[in-house]
């Protein structure tokens, strides 16, 4: 009985063809495209206080930014009107590796305190966004919150206790 | 019929650091000649009154003075070099009904901005004095349409009342007089290649060279292009209006328990007689709703006419259809909570599916302000963002290289997150229909429930009553059906008053319909179509007379679509010898002005030429043109060309009694010092 592997070799090799497989493209979150999530990156440390903020502050306002129940529950909790147990934050942690490539990129830098700080390319990939009227919802998310937003207030938005 | 606008005179004024320079010029009604050698300034005063009026804009989109050195730098003045200080035109200007105001613009100045114009009335019936100033404010937002904006007071002194016109964007603004003078200028740098090839565009409005002849010929296609606009905004409003209409008819349908039958959902079906008919239950059958009206009446009075029978009586017939409403009552309360379960499901599913159609579309944005950013990457340098390299290891780092190393391009993605939608969009849609049906079909066994349980009451308190008190079954069963007779005729009359309404959108949106089909059939009115007819035969009478060649002149035509010189259904343009275009140029705007002169139009009824005899047109066609100006002269407009022709070959052509010939000297500079 002939070995089915050798006829499947035999079979390729007689081909004039040769095979190739390629790998279908999959689906990705938006927010996983690096110009939407630098300048989403840009845009949230442009409202804040010395456009700079702790890194755990940032996570705290992309996780608000996520979507819309993640904003008005963001917003529910500024304005003093929800209860600490409904507010999840979820640490993203694409969030870290977006702030890896910014650092990368200089358009963010590392404070000697460890915070991040937008530079100035950044400061223009915010104005850019905001001229092309890209990422509508998340300006209109942050122009919601208090002018130039401090550490103190994410701060105290955290502080359960 | 005299123009709307006549150019009496022009002055320039230079002063300069060896004394004060210049040159007033002074223009007849009729054929005006202005001839000077070339590089003398005819071009500059011809451009200085475009710059008077604060209408550069139409000779090119830049900002910048279109005038020569001589009124902005440097000017030669006799053998001497002088430096200009300051400089201004100013031309006086008349309308159709005798007004005259002068207007003067700077070019240099440091007392004065360019974007300021000084109007001064002139001339009989102005105040003596003191002489008052105006001033107002060109090249700048809003000088066509606010009060203090020399275009609008321009346009009022003209006398036009402007049209409002689509722009490129789709909103509305009124047309610019940039748009407007090319029909009345031909300058000499550009204005000779093509038909109206200065036109300007760059103002972002929507077919200009259309709407700008449509108002100097003042032509119905410009309204009836808005009627139709506003006729289409009806359709739509009607197409709503029915919607909510029909909305409002089902439910007071189902307010009265009844259901529809062909329902139609557009407007443009209408409402047949035989449309939307309201059918009810009467003894579990489906009947039209006059037809249970008609049964439940002849039933009432059945039962109004025997005398209500004693409980005794009754007891046999109500101890059986006792059990009967109690078997009825079982298996529709259980049929009914089968309903409200699967209505529930439904529900869920619905609410899913809404959630995550919400989840995609956020998804399907930031997918769209990528594609939006993508072009911002080279811009800023980051070379992350430009070319996806990792700025520190120059490696490759590709999109969502957090997922997957194979990740969908954003504009695949958008494709696939709006296939997604699509399908999640349709099985909401779906969903909801099906909770529509499943909770109009909760509420009839609800109320089946109802009415059962009150049959059995009565039933009950009829066996358990006194035998000779009266049948409390027979007694409600009459009350009931009196509550629904009462139910449906409230509901007929509902249905009725609805019906006539929907009737009435049906008949407004057909005649609005009928309207439209018959704008549509053509923009042109028929005097549109008499206006450009008369042009193309002026048009053609002119071509022979200048001896145009290029094709049978009787073979050139007016586009009904572009309004422009056109054959065989293309317009006429680069398939032409270079002096045919200059003689196609002549003709059609000297025919646009005599016929807008001949029949009621918004023609200035003024038309200048920068030296119209181009590419070496042949001299006996340059004759031909100079009469056929003077003709138009004599007819009622205004004609101003400049030409370094000499004056021995113009007077040749030319009656000078009939013509107003400025000639300057052979090497004469216009600009002369003056003292």
């Amino acid at each position: 009985m002939p070995d089915p592997a050798l006829e499947i070799e035999q079979l390729f090799a007689e081909l004039s063809a040769s095979m190739a497989f390629a790998r279908r493209p999959e689906a990705i979150p938006g927010d996983l495209r690096l110009n939407w999530r630098l300048s989403a990156l840009s845009l949230i440390l442009d409202r804040a206080r010395g456009r700079t903020l702790k890194l755990e502050h940032l996570h705290v306002l992309w996780w608000g930014m996520k979507n819309a129940e993640t904003r008005s529950q963001f917003l529910r909790r500024l304005g003093g009107e929800s209860s600490p147990t409904e507010m999840l934050v979820r640490y993203d942690p694409t969030l870290s590796l977006t702030v890896d490539l910014g650092l990368g990129a200089a358009v963010v830098e590392r404070t000697t305190s460890g915070a991040i700080k937008l530079l100035p390319a950044g400061v223009h990939l915010a104005a850019v966004a905001t001229e092309t009227g890209a990422l509508e919802v998340q300006r209109v998310f942050l122009e919601r919150l208090p002018a130039h937003f401090t550490q103190s207030l994410l701060n105290e938005m955290m502080d359960w206790s | 019929m005299t123009g709307r606008l006549r150019i009496r005179g022009l002055r320039l004024d230079v002063l300069t650091n060896v004394g004060r320079a210049g040159r007033t010029l002074v223009f007849e009604d009729g054929l005006n000649v202005l001839r000077a050698d070339n590089s003398s300034g005819k071009s500059t005063s011809l451009q200085a009154i475009v710059y008077a009026l604060g209408l550069e804009g139409m000779l090119s989109a830049r900002r910048e003075v279109p005038l020569a050195h001589v009124m902005t730098d440097n000017a030669t003045l006799g053998t001497v070099d002088a430096q200009v200080l300051e400089s201004s035109v100013e031309v006086e200007i008349e309308n159709g009904v005798g007004e005259r105001i002068s207007v003067r613009r700077y070019v240099k100045s440091d007392r004065f901005s360019a974007s300021l114009v000084q109007v001064r009335r002139v001339g009989p019936g102005a105040p003596s004095s003191p002489v008052a100033l105006e001033e107002y404010f060109v090249r700048r937002p809003g000088a066509a349409v606010r009060e203090a904006g020399f275009h609008t007071f321009l346009a009022t002194f003209i006398g036009w009342d402007l049209p409002r016109v689509t722009r490129a964007d789709g909103s509305e603004g009124l047309l610019y007089l940039e748009t407007l003078f090319p029909f009345s200028f031909v300058e000499q740098k550009h204005g000779w290649s093509g038909i109206q090839a200065r036109i300007p565009t760059y103002l972002g409005i929507r077919d200009v060279a259309k709407r700008s002849t449509e108002f100097i010929l003042k032509m119905d296609a410009a309204d009836r292009i808005l009627e139709r606009q506003r006729i289409s905004s009806n359709l739509s409003r009607l197409e709503a209006d029915w919607q909510q209409q029909v909305k409002d008819l089902s439910d007071s349908a189902r307010r009265g328990g009844c259901a529809l039958e062909r329902v139609p959902t557009r407007v443009r079906e209408g409402l047949t007689e035989d449309a939307a008919i309201p059918l009810t239950t009467v003894a579990d059958r489906w009947v039209r709703l006059e037809e249970a009206l008609e049964l439940l009446t002849a039933e009432g009075a059945a039962l109004r006419q025997r005398p209500i029978r004693t409980s005794g009586e009754a007891a046999e017939e109500v101890s059986a259809s006792l059990r009967a409403a109690e078997l009825r009552a079982d298996s529709e309360l259980a049929t009914l909570g089968v309903v409200r379960r699967e209505r529930a499901l439904v529900a869920g599913e619905a609410s899913q599916l809404e959630l995550r159609i919400e989840a995609l579309a956020e998804d399907l944005q930031r997918h769209k302000d990528t594609l939006t950013l993508v072009q911002l990457g080279g811009e800023i340098g980051v070379s992350l963002l430009a070319d996806h390299v990792c700025p520190t290891c120059h490696q490759a780092v590709a999109d969502g290289s957090d997922l997957t190393e194979h990740a969908m391009t954003a504009a695949e993605n958008i494709a696939f997150i709006e296939r997604q939608l699509g399908t999640y969009r349709s099985s909401l849609s779906d969903s909801r229909r099906v909770l529509d049906a499943l909770s109009t079909r909760e509420n009839a066994l609800a109320e089946s429930v109802r009415e059962s349980r009150t049959e059995i009451r009565a039933a009950r308190s009829t066996l358990t009553s006194e035998n000779d008190a009266p049948s409390v079954s027979d007694v409600t069963r009459l009350v009931s059906i009196d509550a629904r007779i009462a139910l449906l005729s409230g509901t007929q009359e509902e249905l009725e008053r609805t019906r006539s309404v929907l009737r009435n959108t049906a008949r407004d949106w057909a005649a609005q319909r009928a309207r439209l089909d018959e704008l549509e059939s053509s923009d042109l009115s028929p005097e549109d179509r008499l206006k450009l007819s008369d042009i193309q035969q002026g048009l053609q009478t002119q071509l022979h007379r200048y001896s145009f060649s290029s094709l049978p002149p009787s073979q050139v035509e007016i586009s009904p679509d572009t309004y422009r010189p056109a054959h065989e259904g293309f317009d006429l343009g680069f398939d032409l010898s270079a002096s045919d275009m200059i003689r196609l140029i002549w003709s059609y705007l000297i025919s646009v002005l005599a016929v807008s002169q001949a029949r009621d139009a918004n023609h200035l009824g003024l038309l200048i030429f920068d030296e119209p005899r181009q590419q070496e047109t042949a001299i006996a066609s340059y004759q031909a043109l100079l009469q056929q100006a003077t003709e138009q002269g004599a007819a009622g407009s205004q004609l101003i060309f400049a030409t370094s022709e000499t004056e021995q070959s113009l007077l040749g052509m030319l009656d000078p009694a009939s013509c107003n010939l400025i000639a300057l000297a052979p090497g004469e500079k216009l600009i002369q010092l003056l003292d």
